[in-house]
């Protein structure tokens, strides 16, 4: 009796999930993005074949992320069957889009997992003894959450230096306050529970009333924000590569492939759609990320909210 | 001869500090409760008497504060002067407290057995193990049927008179001397309050625990009480042993509460309620807290509060006028209340 139980309310939220579908096109899109991450060496080998090796085969790149130059050719050159998206600045857009899968997970689920957990420690504290801690821990939050996010993260990135990981330490620093505040509201609300007071009556400690039985109890909301935000942290990551603050020169990482086509954007005078694969390809992948994750996010929200079921 | 309490509290006033202003929720308690007996707190809503087990624990919330000079006093040690961590060490170990709310007094992200088990392992020196097996053996001794089973579910899979169940085995699972029960039944069903009472009373003779049963339900106090403590607008009003409060109570308060249940021996019209309300704890009347709801009232007693004192061995009364209810307990045939 007691094991089909959790089983059936699992097989309730899967077959919520398959009913709905635009959590299919989430999901799908989501697996064939991990596909694709794991299996980028394979899709695009990363080789450079204008370096041959003693056996005349192409040499192996040493970091698969720089992408190669395969042609001095400063102009972007149109798709064509070796290079499917063509190419830019020498480099070709299939191979930048393909290991750029990659870097997008890579920023995504460090950043949010890190500003994430930052929310989650700021906000608990915060809730859970209330008073002056509150007070104070909430003033901070309310000051990183007055300055412009982009602003922000231009600002720290250029003190830092340029780098993704410094730009990714950027975006944790001013990333952090909607998960804090999100798990604070809660916890306010799910520390009058009285299993919190039974729990303390049982002699147990605060570090574990909040780990043990407030979080479990809090969790999902944050989870769900969290992953609604991995879409957009890409995006703003890409928006700083763009501005030429975040990955350097040559990185798979579709946000500095867009940094290339800044003096091809407009094509060529009378046709303005002349080089609209360099804008396209690493666009859309983009595009099809945010999305991917906006909408996982969205179903998990019609499965784990109760007021929806 | 005179034995020591196990727990004694003294001059407990515990007050708090609202934007509104200064709520004495508790103001000035005292009682005593002696190892194996049960000592019944009544009182309405508000009288005080669920911060007065909050104060015990020491799990006040923020706002309220424990005053100065107040004394609860338990196995030799004042509670009010441990440390935080020396007070985390007795709850759970030593006083055990159970809840009103068996729905929601258990985190239902937990397994019953796990939620036991917590307790186990925080306050003895054992294995995951061992305390799986002794989570067990403690919810086959509230009664629960397939506790091998039942161990592992979670609190929705209960009913509710499983839940209290299983809060009290939670709480039990340490062998407390003390047990503070907030209104146990008072979410049940009158059958399953009936059986966790009488459980209640198998696990106290068994353990030789202590326990505060703290209700306003007149007549759980009754089946169950050793001694009673009368508490209005936080402060004892009146307090005995369960005998002599029910048959010759001598607060005008408890006596007007025993006069409210209805009894099936005597036809009643209507039944009868104490006039008015339970003052704002903000505004208590001045003199004695019950002036302004009570039927014998002198000029007195609006402008001076009485003193808890001592009427006949044991039994301590606030009021100045007691006899006049004595007096209608010698004038009624019927005895008792009414």
């Amino acid at each position: 009796m007691s094991e089909p139980k959790p089983r059936s309310e699992f097989r309730r939220m899967m077959r919520k999930l398959l009913r709905n579908p635009s959590a299919i096109l989430g999901f799908s899109l989501l697996a064939f993005f991990v596909l694709v991450a794991i299996f980028a060496p394979y899709i695009a080998e990363p080789v450079n074949p204008q370096m041959l090796d003693e056996n005349g085969k192409p040499m192996r790149l040493d970091n698969p992320y720089i992408m190669p130059v395969i042609t001095w050719s400063s102009e972007p050159i149109p798709p064509s069957k070796e290079h499917p998206f063509g190419m830019i600045q020498g480099r070709d857009i299939f191979y930048g889009v393909v290991w750029g899968t990659r870097t997008a997970f890579y920023i995504g689920l460090t950043v949010t997992l890190i500003s994430t957990a930052v929310g989650i420690v700021i906000g608990s504290i915060s809730g859970y003894y209330g008073g002056w801690i509150d007070e104070i821990l909430m003033r901070i939050t309310d000051v990183f959450l007055s300055i412009p996010f982009l602003l922000a993260a231009m600002v720290l990135t250029t003190i830092l230096g340029n780098g993704l990981d410094k730009v990714m330490i950027a975006m944790v620093v001013f990333g952090w306050m909607g998960a804090a505040r999100l798990i604070r509201a809660n916890i306010l609300q799910v520390k009058e529970e009285q299993f919190v007071l039974a729990a303390k009556a049982l002699g147990i400690k605060d570090f574990f009333i909040i780990l043990r039985h407030i979080l479990p109890n809090t969790i999902f909301p944050v989870l769900i924000q969290a992953s609604m935000r991995m879409g957009s942290l890409v995006i703003t990551a890409a928006g700083l590569s763009f501005l030429g603050l975040g990955a350097p020169l040559g990185y798979a990482d579709w946000g500095s492939m867009l940094n290339f086509t800044r003096n091809w954007i407009l094509g060529t005078s009378g046709s303005s759609m002349t080089y609209w694969y360099a804008v396209f390809y690493p666009g859309m992948a983009m595009v099809l990320f945010v999305l991917a994750w906006n909408l996982v996010g969205d179903a998990l929200r019609d499965v784990f909210d109760p007021r929806l079921k | 001869m005179e034995k020591t309490p196990l727990l004694s509290v003294r001059n407990l006033r515990t007050y708090f500090y609202t934007e509104d202003g200064i709520v004495k929720a508790v103001d000035g308690v005292d009682f005593d409760v002696y190892e194996g007996e049960t000592l019944g707190i009544v009182g309405e809503s508000g009288s005080g008497k669920s911060v007065t087990s909050l104060s015990i624990m020491r799990l006040l919330d923020p706002k309220g504060k424990i005053e100065e000079g107040s004394e609860i006093i338990f196995n030799g040690k004042n509670l009010l002067s441990l440390s935080e961590d020396e007070m985390r060490r007795i709850r759970g170990n030593e006083i055990a407290m159970i809840f009103q709310e068996p729905m929601v007094a258990l985190n239902p992200v937990f397994t019953i057995g796990e939620q036991i088990m917590e307790a186990i392992l925080l306050h003895q020196d054992v294995d995951r193990k061992t305390a799986r097996h002794m989570a067990i053996e403690m919810l086959k001794k509230v009664g629960i049927p397939e506790p091998e089973k039942r161990v592992d579910e979670y609190p929705h899979e209960l009913s509710g008179g499983m839940r209290q169940r299983a809060m009290i085995a939670m709480a039990l699972s340490c062998r407390p001397k003390l047990l503070i029960a907030d209104e146990p039944t008072t979410a049940l069903d009158v059958t399953i309050q009936a059986q966790i009472l009488e459980l209640m009373k198998e696990l106290q003779k068994e353990y030789g625990m202590a326990i505060i049963l703290i209700t306003h339900d007149v007549g759980v106090i009754a089946e169950n009480a050793d001694r009673v403590v009368v508490m209005y607008g936080g402060k004892v009003m009146e307090s005995a042993d369960v005998y002599t409060v029910f048959k010759k109570p001598k607060h005008p308060y408890t006596w007007g509460l025993l006069n409210a249940i209805p009894r099936l021996d005597i036809e009643q019209e209507r039944l009868y309620s104490i006039p008015g309300m339970v003052p704002d704890p903000l505004h208590f009347p001045p003199g004695c807290r019950f002036s302004n709801r009570c039927e014998f009232k002198e000029n007195r007693c609006e402008i001076e509060m009485p003193d808890l004192a001592q009427v006949e061995p044991g039994h301590m009364v606030r009021c100045f006028y007691y006899k006049k209810v004595e007096n209608i307990h010698n004038s009624s045939k019927v005895g008792g209340a009414k």
